[in-house]
């Protein structure tokens, strides 16, 4: 290449860059003007028109127009719509209703549903989005066939508005989206359809021989959260479900139900040949079961997977005082890991701060009976937190006690 | 040819070189800059009306361990465990790991959340230095402090991703100030692709001049001083104009130290941390790319734009060079343990692009660099060089930068508008010119420095001072009017790895 021709080359290539420069500059400074200019108009205008508002929300009835008068500007629609959307998230009952009237009286509605047809798949969501927020029924059958959209996300965002405005018809179109492919859509509109309460139990237990295995899991999961003993019995037969996964999460939601009619499958559960299954057991037996899970949770301990053991031994600690005699027990078994979890426990659930106070405070029995216990503590090398109540305890008996215990102890025999 | 004909042929070849050179890395540049612009453009409608609070109350949502490595960190570590416990997210867990701090590291910790000492059996997946402590508060139940022979920052987030019970943790450093909803956000993609995500990496933002109050920024503004804002600029550039092109384009080397959440199984899988490398944040991805792609896994590792996490960046010229040459250092230590990927069938966007693309422009680039502005001049000098194209080709160079870096303050100003003020935005504009005489000159020599290092198996760490950021006045509080507070520590990087203790020892 000559050097005119190179000199040519990069003129072109700097007027290309400087162009682009100048571009970008003004795009940056034009973009923080008008952001500007109008966040300040509209903050003005939002001071105008909250009083008006109010005023609307208060009166028993009369028309939006009349306390806000047309006709408005763009700019000055965007901050009523903004402000009413923001009022509506936090009332209810007659206030709500008028705020859903206002929206629909000033076409905002017709708007957003108009939307609801736009080729780019972003406009939809907005559309969606703000009309699950207006709260208006006029939209539900736009929003149910928003159902069928190819993008899930515009889906998603009709799922929600479906069950922000509620109604039979959501819940069946809600329970329709729960066949969606997209593992997160169906978690989401799990969440959506929980949200709805006790209306969408009956209604899902119907649809739920249907449901396609992805959305059996988080339907199992709305059951458990809505916490409905109905459900108990669909629960209690899918821990006999092929899926593992079915049977971990039926598991996990009759726990959090607390029918104690599902006990004695949850202690079969605890056989499961999936460890899944047996964790979620475990954990359920815990919140659940009566004094004849502890003898299945002190076995669950020697499990050979770690979540399970865990799971028993975080069970028997947050069952009380037949629990923690249970772990008390578990301090003399043969199995090492069970000892040792059953230590940890024991200290967390703060027994051990029982027992150091008996050191000094108990009678003779009690005193024994503690020195026995923490003597196997020791026995078990568990004796950071020994050391750390023998230096730093209120009480100097405490301190002097344990320190002789753990003296006594690094003698030996 | 005598040798005076053989110089200027020589000097000929290589400006012709370094123009063609400079043109493609610019190029490379300006063509991220538009993938990135899609992608931030894409993101902003994607989120306009973000579900975050759903993903707050769901009970799906994935429980994340906070893993926090703390070495020397008595000035800031209990204001930074008291904001770690204000983040608003469903389930999580804190660890604190004491990585063998000589000051009140650990006292402080004690003292502030009554913390005892407790026996925990935890299941040690990944090797670390010996474990002399574990503490646990009544009062936080999601918190563990944990204390440990000093091993480094790797040896510490490995060690607390031993000791942590969730699937997902989020590493992060113990001076940096993460924002309220930033694991909200940087949690999406893991619920939308649960079988894909093995990482997901946030923006680090520069906390000098902004106001922090009880671990929070409450005010946001750029420090007075040039050097600090040729960061925040280089920040812009980094993030919003690099690390999201390359994520959308599936490449994504690098997440942040400062702030990224992982899959632990994926990272368990691939050993953890390295604390054998000087970046070890870089390693990390760098490993989970090679061992997904060597198993012909689907998976993604995402750079998000919007968690948020403010740290300090170098006030001085000192600090800023130590740091800059670590990381040069560690990139290189990378590349080259993963060279194995490049052009490999199975690799694809990383092995064909990514890896040759930091070969060639990061590793080579300030070589390029340096020695065009030497022969560049001198060709001119010798009367090789014609005086309208030394010129032309000066300004096409600052051109070039100049539209790099308000490219990237476009991108901010169009999404996030951290920095709301005017005179703010004129500050970056600026310094996005001035950067190109000087700044980034002495960049291209710190990465020459360090590729020499590296050569001569040199492990040089050093200690890196902060000058500190300012604090308003917490709630509650009697009013410490303009204090500026001192925080000895160390220097993180907008990869976020803590230039660790060692003072000025080579440790090869």
């Amino acid at each position: 290449m000559t050097t005119p021709t190179l000199i040519r080359f990069v003129w072109w290539v700097i007027a290309v860059v400087g162009s682009l420069f100048v571009l970008v500059l003004l795009i940056t400074l034009g973009h923080k003007l008008y952001t500007q200019i109008r966040s300040g108009y509209e903050r003005r205008q939002r001071a105008v028109f909250l009083p008006r508002i109010q005023a609307y929300l208060t009166a028993e009835n009369g028309k939006f127009g009349k306390y806000v008068p047309g006709p408005l500007g763009v700019w000055d629609r965007r901050v009523i719509l903004w402000t009413l959307l923001e009022q509506i998230r936090f009332v209810k009952g007659r206030t709500q209703e008028r705020i859903s009237a206002a929206f629909e009286e000033l076409g905002f509605v017709s708007e957003e549903r108009h939307k609801l047809t736009d080729r780019r798949w972003t406009r939809r969501v907005e559309g969606a989005e703000k009309l699950g927020r207006m709260m208006s029924r006029q939209p539900l059958t736009d929003l149910v066939r928003l159902m069928q959209d190819p993008v899930p996300e515009v889906r998603i965002r009709a799922a929600k508005a479906l069950g922000a405005i509620g109604g039979l018809e959501a819940v069946e179109s809600l329970l329709g989206a729960l066949r969606d492919t997209n593992r997160w859509s169906a978690l989401r509109i799990a969440d959506i359809l929980a949200g709805l309460g006790q209306a969408a139990v009956q209604p899902l237990l119907q649809e739920f021989p249907r449901l396609p295995p992805l959305a059996r899991v988080p339907a199992i999961d709305i059951l458990g959260r809505l916490r409905s003993p109905e459900a108990v019995p669909l629960l209690v037969r899918l821990l006999a479900d092929a899926d593992e996964n079915a049977r971990a999460r039926a598991a996990h939601s009759l726990g959090v139900i607390g029918d104690p009619r599902a006990a004695p499958q949850l202690l079969r559960a605890l056989e499961d040949p999936a460890w899944p299954v047996r964790a979620m057991a475990a954990k359920a037996i815990g919140l659940l079961a009566g004094p004849e899970g502890i003898a299945a949770l002190e076995r669950a301990l020697g499990d050979r997977e770690w979540w399970v053991r865990s799971n028993a031994a975080e069970a028997l600690r947050h069952m009380g005082a037949p629990g923690h005699r249970a772990l008390v027990r578990l301090l003399d078994g043969s199995d090492a890991y069970a000892a040792q979890k059953a230590a940890s426990m024991l200290q967390e659930a703060g027994v051990l701060d029982q027992y150091v106070a008996q050191l000094v405070e108990g009678t003779a029995r009690e005193r024994a009976d503690a020195r026995a216990l923490l003597g196997k503590l020791v026995g078990l090398q568990r004796t950071d937190l020994l050391t750390d109540i023998g230096r730093r305890h209120g009480d100097p008996r405490v301190r002097e006690a344990v320190t002789q215990l753990l003296a006594t102890a690094a003698a030996g025999p | 040819m005598n040798w005076q004909l053989l110089v200027e042929r020589s000097i000929e070849g290589f400006n012709a070189f370094v123009l063609a050179y400079f043109l493609a890395l610019n190029i490379s540049y300006i063509l991220l800059f538009f993938v990135s612009l899609r992608e931030v453009l894409r993101f902003l409608r994607r989120t306009f009306f973000s579900d975050y609070q759903q993903i707050l109350k769901s009970d799906m949502t994935l429980p994340i361990t906070l893993i926090v490595p703390a070495h020397n960190e008595q000035k800031t570590i209990v204001d930074t465990v008291r904001s770690l416990q204000m983040l608003n997210y469903p389930e999580f867990e804190i660890i604190v790991v004491n990585d063998g701090s000589k000051d009140a590291t650990l006292p402080r910790l004690l003292a502030a959340y009554d913390l005892r000492r407790v026996d925990r059996v935890f299941k040690r997946s990944l090797a670390t230095r010996e474990v002399k402590g574990l503490y646990a508060s009544p009062l936080v139940p999601n918190l563990t402090v944990v204390d440990k022979v000093g091993g480094g920052k790797a040896d510490a987030l490995n060690c607390g991703i031993n000791l942590s019970k969730y699937p997902l943790f989020c590493s992060m450093d113990a001076d940096s100030v993460i924002e309220d909803d930033a694991l909200l956000k940087a949690v999406k993609p893991f619920m939308e692709w649960p079988e894909e995500t093995v990482a997901v990496g946030g923006i680090v933002r520069c906390v000098n001049g902004c106001t922090v109050t009880d671990g929070r920024v409450t005010r946001i503004a750029l420090p007075g001083r040039f050097l600090p804002i040729f960061q925040v600029v280089e920040y812009l550039r980094a993030f919003l104009s690099g690390r999201l092109g390359w994520s959308a384009l599936r490449g994504l080397l690098l997440i942040s130290g400062a702030f990224g959440v992982y899959r632990k199984s994926a990272v368990v899988e691939v050993g953890g941390y390295d604390g054998n490398t000087d970046t070890e944040d870089l390693e990390l991805v760098m490993a989970l790319h090679h061992a997904n792609r060597a198993a012909g896994r689907r998976y993604r590792i995402v750079f998000v734009p919007d968690p948020v996490v403010w740290t300090e960046v170098p006030g001085t010229w000192r600090m800023l060079r130590r740091q800059r040459n670590r990381w040069h250092r560690g990139m290189l230590q990378s590349i080259s343990r993963h060279r194995r990927m490049m052009f490999r069938p199975g690799y694809g966007v990383i092995g064909h692009l990514v890896i040759p693309y930091f070969l060639v422009f990061e590793t080579m680039g300030p070589f390029v660099e340096t020695l065009g502005y030497i022969s560049v001049p001198l060709a001119w000098v010798l009367g090789l060089l014609n005086t309208e194209f030394f010129i032309l080709f000066f300004i096409l160079a600052v051109a070039f930068g100049v539209f790099l870096s308000v490219a990237a303050i476009l991108l901010e100003e169009i999404s996030y508008r951290r920095y709301p003020s005017w005179a703010d935005l004129w500050k970056l504009l600026i310094c996005g010119v001035l950067e190109n005489f000087g700044f980034r000159q002495l960049l291209a020599l710190f990465k020459i420095q360090a590729f020499w290092e590296y050569l001569r198996g040199l492990r040089r760490w050093g200690r890196l001072e902060r000058t500190g950021f300012k604090r308003g006045t917490p709630a509650g509080v009697a009013r410490l009017s303009g204090e500026s507070v001192r925080i000895s520590g160390e220097a993180v990087r907008p990869s976020g790895t803590v230039a660790p203790r060692v003072s000025g020892k080579n440790v090869a």
